[in-house]
């Protein structure tokens, strides 16, 4: 063995150039630009909502005392619960057959099925609730006046009425399907096959396997896809506003209306501690579903299951659910969008292009598409920045708490969009977030895009690093590329795919973006869904409405297409991740 | 590798030697390395080598700036690269590297690879073009240089990745199990190569691997490692032919140990009882309280006779039955339950044809000078 | 990993450049044109706006819509934040009273043209210029209603056979139907049991649906999900346009009239154009088009007016509201309607 003489000798005048252990300058600046970033952007909103709940002109739990005490806002929180719970059991019930007819078994229409999942969870969801309510109204829905002739009721009204807590259900269900189905889809093509075989060759049939063994190792998926849904839908702000249904985000809005603050931060609160506690337990699922999970890098041909007179069932609730998540809704709107006047029917004299002309030509509108896209561009392109930086000091650096940052960028997950804009009023209306001069300007719906839009970009920047193994940076730096140099030259360019993916999905998903922006609304600050509202509520016109809708469906599904096409590069398609 | 003959003395390096001195690196509680000083006089290989998680790796990681230390230093030449305050972040210690899974950077052609280090180094375009080209001759891959990554063979991807470590002349080649994920015959074939090309550019080198051929076939100095200390260092020959415990002589070749009673020592030379056999072995002066040591004999120092057939003089004698046999082409193994204490089986490889079949008695013999006193305390087991 | 190919790279950094520049472009400057919050909608305000440019066509108007409930709580957080965003609001007078109760946000203007105005409708401290009466009345479906069927005062909406079938704008969220709260419950008062706060009470047993906006109401009467409805004239004159099947009831215990007004803001760093716009409001020739464009009665004595169906002003009871009691007794109202309806 060699003696410690040589230390003697070092020269240290020569060791200038040494680093503080693990901090280069450029991962420092990264460290200090994630922390400004989340703390600005996020950690200030969700702590202006708690704070403002508990001190107005001082410390007081008054707010608490009269949310408890008001019929309206006890009913609104019971409401948000029970939609939301309806929402997630009837995702379950419709989701988990789809999804394992569509993995595992020969019924027909897999493609559609799947398509129909992912145009649920793109469209706004506003845009759903506006088919609903012109097909499902209980006086003159065209759903109701076709199942009254179809069996003879006598009754002027109903059967169904969308104006209604159920309704609100039907409304958002799509949606939360998809959830369900996208949490599940993997998982099932993932399962070793044999494992069911091992059932089967024990005696048991194809059902009674799928039963014992398949839905069992399926349940941290689908409790996890069905929390989702459940979370997504305490946040839904415009279908339970054109329903005229009362619930948390929408008493918040009322709130705010009336100048309330205090009540608006305690149903805030509220709504925030509901999502956190079902997205806190997504996670305890996900995080346990390594004990499930029954892949080992092995790749398993998906068997199928040939379930007899089960598939044509399947089959069945597959066109069910295409029909009523996307022919009916979308079909009515295209429908009515063509009508002169909304009252005299689908018939050739009053059969108009007009509405569309309007939608085309009017300045507002226009305005209003012009700032969606460039606000949702700016957004997109922030989020993505933020993400990669994140994720980089997340996962390549050694700094002491960045898995603070970690949970502090997921946080907004569990912050609807009503809630974040009041924390946004609070915050540039008071000193000395008022200094900034950005309330009322595009800017503050800016902010308001970030905090709800960050978490995909970490989320996905996350991933897509993870794909990346850590030796081909290492040795861009033995290579002599500094840090900097190393993410602009060998990792930004191998996660590329991933970050234009994750640009189109926050570009898609901020474009309709509703609960904040009209909340939010100032006079150069209509956007495309704002404006949707304001002409499905008057200004203009329920069949103008559904020609805006159309086109901004159109619109929204080509963009997704091409996001599709990019995604399809990463493997990140299969985990489709979306705030 | 032909063209490894056009190199001109320009393309050798001013060597420097590198020095690691009391190096310790902790992750929380887990103490990866606890304290190693290594030695690479310049223009020298040396293999780092050790079972999995023996801190090699990481001795190598912070060799390149990858990781810091936790207390020590590592110097090179008179210039201080790493202690426990701070360290030379990798792009500025001049080094080469060659990864275990090539790090290969996916998004570049061969070229781009390859000329990478030199356009950091701020070379232009045509003197990275020429030298590219060189140094893809010297590994036979100068037909591939628009190739990419993906398009290439494993043993290609080696020597793009081989080719890319020397290209800017770096003044210390690390290698981090760089063989592991190739085939036998190609493995062997590329030892070769490395040893050839480290040679010629006279670049101080540090291996790592956990493979006892590769270490003895291409290091001037060969340190085991184990549980993050350095066991015993050396050349080849000194490891293989006296190692000082029972692990480094398993871990370096095959081995067979016996445990003896001790009968006396010296300073020289040991002689213990294994049942009603002496057994002479040399080696270091034991502790006077010593009642049992070990001793351990490479398979293929034991020859075989008949059990029968007189002793040959000078020689350690033991008795057994064959149990196995084993034909592997070259070689052939016997697996022997010998007389003596316990169950011990030894092994015994001798070159074909086999002579003995199972049941047969033989006879043992091994040269005291070949048979090593280790330094392992014994613990009542005995292989 | 896959190779991410040459032409994915080049599309990213012109991605990324596109990104650029639309990042800059939400920061436009905010000065120059005149801008005008109005909770009339764009398609009411367009012959305004094609108007004012035929007689001041260097000024630039922008208009932002928003329902009037929302548009007065954007103000109030604007004002707040320290100052409006727009030059000018176009409101009904009530609420402009009202926030300027609050905030003395507006600056008081009284253009020449105010000399033609009918007495009744004038905000005598200058804040607020009227420029139309927007009167409530009764609009239904002729396709579900027949016109012998259809009520023809305030009173028949208590008619059992409404159950269900009715629409109002839910005062909690709109500031106009207070007009037609006052009416009932102030102004009719003393009119026997079918009015007061009673009429309400039986009104909420035809559970009516209450809705933020009447332009909502006026496409549910029109699909005749709601074929019968409280409804302001302006969207009966947006449903006659359109050819929606809808007609008009004129209430023969009258109708509340509504003024529907413009105010400028104090901050306003657009004095001359918004006096410009106030000036022309109560001109002559904005008063003529304002049945088409506001969709409601011009508050000038020199323009004629006949309404859509043919009715002429003259022949309907138009009943101006108390804008102060609106104003003040708000919230008192809107807790009163709750009670009514069992909210």
């Amino acid at each position: 063995m060699m003696s410690a003489e040589a230390a003697a000798t070092v020269d240290r005048a020569s060791t200038g150039k040494m680093q503080r252990s693990g901090s280069s300058g450029w991962s420092l600046t990264a460290a200090g630009l994630s922390v400004v970033c989340l703390v600005i952007f996020i950690g200030a909103p969700v702590a202006a909502i708690f704070l403002s709940s508990v001190y107005q002109d001082g410390w007081t739990l008054e707010a608490y005392r009269d949310f408890l005490s008001s019929p309206r806002l006890l009913t609104a929180t019971w409401n948000s619960l029970l939609v939301a719970i309806g929402i997630a059991v009837l995702s379950v019930v419709i989701g988990a057959p789809l999804a394992f007819g569509v993995a595992r078994t020969n019924m027909q229409l897999k493609r559609i099925v799947r398509a129909t999942m992912i145009l649920a969870l793109i469209s706004p969801e506003f845009l759903l609730a506006m088919g609903y309510i012109l097909m499902a109204g209980p006086n003159a829905g065209y759903a109701n006046v076709a199942l009254r002739a179809v069996f003879g009721m006598q009754s002027t009204a109903g059967p169904i009425d969308i104006f209604s807590l159920w309704g609100l259900v039907l409304t958002a269900l799509p949606n939360g399907v998809a959830f369900v189905f996208l949490a599940l889809t993997p998982a099932l093509a993932n399962m070793d096959p044999a494992l069911e075989e091992a059932a089967r060759l024990k005696g048991a049939s194809a059902l009674e396997a799928i039963r014992d063994v398949t839905l069992p190792l399926m349940r941290p998926a689908l409790l996890a896809g069905a929390l989702l849904a459940f979370a997504t839908s305490l946040a839904m702000y415009g279908p339970p506003e054109m329903l005229g249904i009362d619930v948390l985000t929408v008493s918040i809005r009322n709130a705010l209306l009336g100048l309330d603050f205090a009540s608006a931060s305690v149903a805030a609160v509220v709504l925030v501690l509901l999502s956190g506690i079902a997205l806190g337990g997504q996670r305890l699922m996900l995080r346990n579903e390594d004990r499930y999970r029954t892949l080992g890098g092995k790749a398993f041909a998906p068997r199928r299951i040939d379930l007899g007179w089960a598939t044509p069932l399947l089959t069945a609730l597959a066109v069910f659910y295409v029909l009523i998540a996307f022919v009916l809704p979308y079909g009515t709107m295209i429908a009515v969008s063509l009508m002169k006047s909304i009252g005299n029917g689908f018939n050739i004299a009053n059969l108009t292009l007009d509405n569309y002309r309007v939608v085309l030509s009017d300045a507002s509108i226009r305005k209003a598409a012009l700032l969606s896209v460039s606000l949702a561009a700016s957004a997109a392109t922030i989020v993505v920045a933020i993400g990669v930086i994140v994720s980089y000091v997340i996962l390549r650096t050694r700094f002491a708490g960045r898995s603070a940052l970690d949970y502090l960028s997921i946080l907004p997950l569990a912050v609807p969009g009503t809630a974040i804009a009041f924390a946004l009023i609070v915050i540039y209306l008071n000193w000395p977030g008022n200094l900034t001069g950005i309330y009322g300007t595009p800017t503050i719906l800016l902010v308001a895009y970030l905090a709800r839009f960050i978490p995909i970009g970490v989320r996905n920047g996350q991933t897509a690093l993870l794909q990346i193994s850590p030796e081909i940076e290492e040795s861009s730096r033995v290579f002599g590329a500094t840090e900097f140099q190393t993410l602009m030259r060998i990792t930004l360019p191998l996660i590329m795919p991933v970050v234009i993916y994750t640009w189109l999905l926050v570009f898609i998903l901020a474009i309709p973006e509703l609960s904040a922006s009209i909340i939010l609304r100032g006079f150069s600050t209509q956007t495309i869904s704002t404006s949707l509202l304001s002409v499905w509520n008057g200004n203009g016109g329920l069949a103008v409405a559904c020609a805006y809708g159309v086109c901004i469906f159109v619109s929204v599904s080509l963009l997704f297409l091409i996001a599709a096409l990019v995604g399809r590069r990463s493997a990140l398609m299969r985990g489709f991740t979306i705030g | 590798m032909a063209a490894a003959a056009a190199l001109s003395a320009a393309d050798t390096v001013q060597a420097q030697d590198l020095r690691l001195n009391d190096v310790y690196k902790s992750y929380g509680n887990y103490e990866a390395v606890r304290g190693i000083s290594i030695d690479v006089p310049k223009g020298s290989m040396v293999s780092l080598i050790g079972p999995s998680g023996c801190g090699k790796t990481t001795t190598l990681r912070m060799i390149a700036g990858l990781e810091p230390l936790s207390s020590g230093s590592i110097t090179v030449g008179s210039k201080l690269l790493s202690d426990a305050t701070g360290a030379v972040p990798p792009e500025r210690r001049d080094m080469g590297m060659v990864f275990q899974s090539y790090a290969l950077w996916p998004h570049m052609s061969v070229a781009d690879n390859v000329g990478y280090g030199l356009k950091r180094k701020g070379l232009n375009a045509t003197d990275i073009e020429r030298r590219v080209s060189d140094v893809l001759a010297m590994v036979g891959m100068v037909d591939h240089v628009g190739r990419y990554p993906s398009q290439l063979s494993g043993g290609q991807q080696q020597r793009v990745a081989l080719a890319r470590a020397v290209a800017s002349r770096p003044q210390i080649l690390l290698f981090d199990e760089p063989l592991s994920n190739l085939d036998a015959v190609l493995r062997e074939q590329m030892r070769f190569e490395i040893r050839d090309l480290q040679q010629k550019l006279g670049i101080t080198s540090v291996y790592v691997t956990h493979s006892q051929e590769e270490a003895l076939a291409l290091s001037d100095k060969i340190v085991v490692m184990s549980k993050g200390l350095v066991v015993q260092s050396g050349t080849p020959a000194e490891i293989y032919e006296r190692p000082k415990t029972a692990f480094v002589a398993g871990f370096i070749g095959l081995t067979n140990t016996l445990t003896l009673n001790r009968l006396l020592s010296d300073d020289q030379m040991a002689v213990g009882s294994f049942g009603a056999h002496r057994v002479k072995a040399s080696g270091a002066a034991m502790n006077g309280e010593t009642q049992q040591f070990l001793v351990s004999v490479r398979p293929s120092e034991i020859t075989l006779s008949a059990a029968s057939a007189s002793p040959t003089a000078g020689m350690n004698r033991l008795v057994g039955t064959i149990q196995t046999v084993v034909f592997t082409g070259g070689i052939v193994d016997y697996f022997i339950a010998c007389d003596g204490p316990g169950q011990t089986t030894l092994r015994v490889q001798t070159t074909p044809p086999a002579r003995f079949e199972p049941g047969a008695q033989v006879a043992l013999e091994f040269d005291p000078a070949r048979t090593v006193v280790l330094e392992d305390q014994v613990n009542g087991k005995s292989q | 990993m896959p190779k991410p190919g040459r032409v994915s790279m080049k599309l990213t950094r012109t991605v990324t450049a596109l990104a650029c520049i639309f990042a800059a472009a939400p920061a436009f400057a905010q000065e120059g044109p005149l801008q005008i919050y109005s909770a009339y909608p764009d398609e009411h305000m367009k012959a305004l706006v094609d108007g004012f440019a035929e007689q001041y066509p260097d000024v630039e108007v922008q208009i932002s819509v928003q329902p009037g409930e929302q548009l007065i709580s954007t103000v109030e957080l604007e004002l707040r934040a320290g100052r409006p965003q727009a030059d000018v609001i176009g409101l009904n007078q009530a609420s402009i009273a009202s926030l300027q109760a609050a905030h003395s946000a507006f600056a008081a203007y009284k253009p020449a043209g105010l000399e033609g105005v009918r007495t009744e409708v004038l905000d005598e401290s200058g804040t607020s210029v009227p420029a139309c009466v927007n009167l409530y009345l009764i609009q239904y479906n002729t396709n579900a209603i027949s016109e012998a069927d259809a009520p023809t005062d305030w009173a028949g909406l208590l008619d059992p056979r409404w159950k269900d079938q009715l629409a109002l704008a839910d005062p909690a969220s709109s500031q106009s139907v207070h007009s037609f709260l006052w009416f009932i419950t102030e102004h009719l008062a003393d009119e026997g049991d079918d009015y007061g706060w009673g009429y309400f009470e039986r009104l909420a047993e035809n559970a009516p649906r209450l809705e933020r906006s009447h332009g909502t109401i006026r496409d549910m009467t029109a699909s005749g999900e709601r074929p019968i409805a409280v409804q302001l004239l302006a969207n009966g004159q947006t449903s006659a346009n359109r050819g929606d099947p809808t007609s008009l009831v004129w209430p023969s215990e009258g109708s509340p009239g509504e003024i529907s007004s413009f105010a400028m803001f104090e901050q306003s760093d657009n004095q001359e154009a918004a006096q410009a716009w106030l000036d022309y409001i109560v001109s002559p020739e904005a008063q003529a088009i304002m049945p088409d464009a506001l969709g409601c009665a011009p508050v000038r004595n020199d323009v004629d007016y006949t309404f859509p169906d043919g009715t002429a002003v003259s022949d309907v009871t138009i009943v101006p509201v108390d804008a102060d009691f609106i104003a003040n007794e708000r919230e008192a109202q809107v807790e009163a309607f709750d009670q009514a309806f069992g909210r």
